[in-house]
């Protein structure tokens, strides 16, 4: 368990990644945590305009060492995704500011926004996943295709769920705003977010 | 009548004759189909013994599957090395020591701690996993020596389904067995005071896991060669955290909101993410960031690099600068 002060931090970043998300319903990434003691985290990214993962949805599973923010998050996608730096049996990701790189100074939106940046700008060089690399180096256009037909199938999927859940919310006398906040504070898990709802009231 | 019975008896005796090469063809053909349909189920049979399905391998989640995407090529070598290494250091070991207790079983029971039976499990624990060890060593070999544009995929789909099947599980288990009776044989090598008329099969265990040890050491300095370390200068020379004395020279100040708005832009420090109360201890770093002491201190013991430039604060890149300390 992390002491008092990191506690703090971390409410202090959840607290400034949900007022983003408040203020700009369209920012590119955001969290929320799915257990009281803030050590379990999921974060939403965007794909990014201009890449094969436009318009796709990603969840990452995000795991807050004890001794954060000295260590960093441990993060993986649990959206699967076609990418030369992300395992696609896994999930793994390879970026440098999660392992070697990090600096206490970053937090998990940073690290959040520099993965939605690791999406437009892979590094075949230094790979997770051998096999994605390789087609990333030899044919480029299969591997767009390839990303893009992942991004239809694993990443855009929950949407219609997500506008299913509200729906059904709605439909309980609830705003679409209250639905809304509540599904996007609890992971989109419908009978979470209708007992806060309904604990809220 | 009699003679006409013989005669049409050897007429049918020649026919058969004339047949019999036939026959036995025939009856070849029919065993070496058998033999053949045997052996195709046999070989079937220690396939999904030794591979996963698609399914079993979608499921699998051994650690090494994410080194073997990483990096398929070394970990290719590292894994047939620890195969072939494991399978005949196994096989050198067991023997002699199998010999040695068919010789000297009853002299054995003098101990008072059970060695003999310890070098029996052990050494039988080794020889069934020789020949697993030598069919994934054949089988990571065959792999290696295809080659093509694409052997990296075939090396990762080949290690995919090997890590799910159930040898690979059973291969696995049987590693860890061994290792609990390894530590098993420790304690009794340590508590057996007597051994008077098996004096040699004190030695013998102790001789068995001395090679134990060594051979663990050996697959740990294997490991170590085949992976390349990464970005090693810049990762090593970051990781190193700063000496005490270092982080004891860097300027400290106590904060006084008044005094020190016009220098610092964003008055929290970026570890904790707190706003300066003033009081507060902050370290000054030589690129001029400064956190709160506390703060900052645990993380230069881990690291030289300043949280936000990066820049290291001992050395010769940290140029030596430092500011006065305010208030």
């Amino acid at each position: 368990m992390a002491s008092a002060k990191e506690q703090k931090r971390l409410q202090k970043e959840l607290q400034d990644i949900q007022a983003a998300f408040a203020e700009n319903p369209d920012c590119p990434v955001t969290a929320n945590m799915i257990d009281d003691n803030l050590t379990r985290w999921k974060g939403h990214i965007k794909g990014p305009e201009g890449s094969p993962y436009e318009g796709g949805k990603y969840v990452i599973d995000i795991q807050i060492p004890t001794d954060y923010p000295y260590n960093p998050p441990k993060m993986k996608f649990d959206t699967k995704i076609w990418h030369p730096n992300i395992s696609s049996q896994t999930g793994a990701i390879c970026l440098d500011i999660l392992k070697n790189e990090w600096s206490p100074a970053l937090t998990i939106r940073t690290a959040l926004l520099s993965l939605q940046a690791l999406l437009s700008s892979p590094e075949a060089d230094d790979p997770q996943d051998a096999e994605v690399a390789n087609m990333f180096k030899r044919d480029r256009k299969l591997f767009e295709q390839t990303a893009k037909y992942w991004t239809e199938t694993f990443a855009k999927k929950d949407e219609s769920n997500h506008d299913e859940s509200v729906k059904k919310l709605v439909e309980m006398g609830f705003t679409e705003d209250q639905a809304k906040t509540a599904l996007q504070k609890h992971g989109w898990d419908e009978t979470e977010a209708l007992n806060s709802l309904l604990g809220g009231a | 009548m009699a003679s006409l019975s013989f005669a049409s008896g050897a007429q049918h005796s020649v026919r058969a004759l004339q047949s019999l090469p036939k026959l036995i063809n025939y009856q070849l053909q029919a065993h070496g189909q058998a033999l053949h349909r045997g052996v195709g189920v046999a070989r079937r049979a220690l396939g999904a013994f030794f591979f996963g399905t698609e399914e079993e391998a979608q499921r699998n989640r051994d650690p090494l599957m994410e080194t073997v995407t990483q990096y398929p090529d070394e970990s290719l070598w590292f894994i047939k090395v620890v195969m072939l290494f494991g399978a005949i250091s196994g096989f050198v070991i067991s023997i002699p020591c199998l010999f040695y207790l068919w010789f000297f079983w009853l002299e054995g029971a003098s101990c008072n701690r059970p060695l003999r039976y310890w070098v029996l499990f052990n050494c039988s624990l080794q020889l069934i996993q020789v020949p697993i060890r030598l069919v994934f060593f054949s089988r990571l070999l065959h792999v290696g020596r295809q080659g093509g544009p694409n052997h990296r995929n075939h090396i990762h789909q080949c290690l995919r389904l090997l890590t799910s099947g159930r040898a690979w599980k059973c291969s696995k288990f049987l590693s860890i067995l061994n290792y609990g009776w390894f530590i098993l044989g420790v304690v009794w090598v340590l508590n057996s005071s007597h051994c008077a008329e098996a004096p040699g099969l004190w030695k013998l265990t102790v001789g068995v896991i001395a090679m134990s040890m060594a051979r663990l050491l050996i697959t740990l300095v294997c490991f170590y060669y085949s992976f390349p370390p990464r970005n090693l200068p810049t990762a090593s020379r970051r990781r190193r955290g700063a000496t005490q004395a270092a982080i004891d020279a860097l300027p400290v100040s106590k904060y006084h909101a008044s005094a020190d708005v016009p220098l610092l832009r964003d008055p929290t420090c970026s570890i904790c993410l707190a706003e300066w109360v003033d009081g507060d201890e902050l370290r000054w770093l030589p690129c001029n960031h400064s956190f709160h002491k506390k703060c900052v201190d645990k993380w230069l013991k881990r690291s030289s690099a300043c949280p936000l430039c990066l820049r290291c604060v001992e050395g010769r890149d940290g140029h030596g600068q430092t500011i006065a300390p305010i208030g």
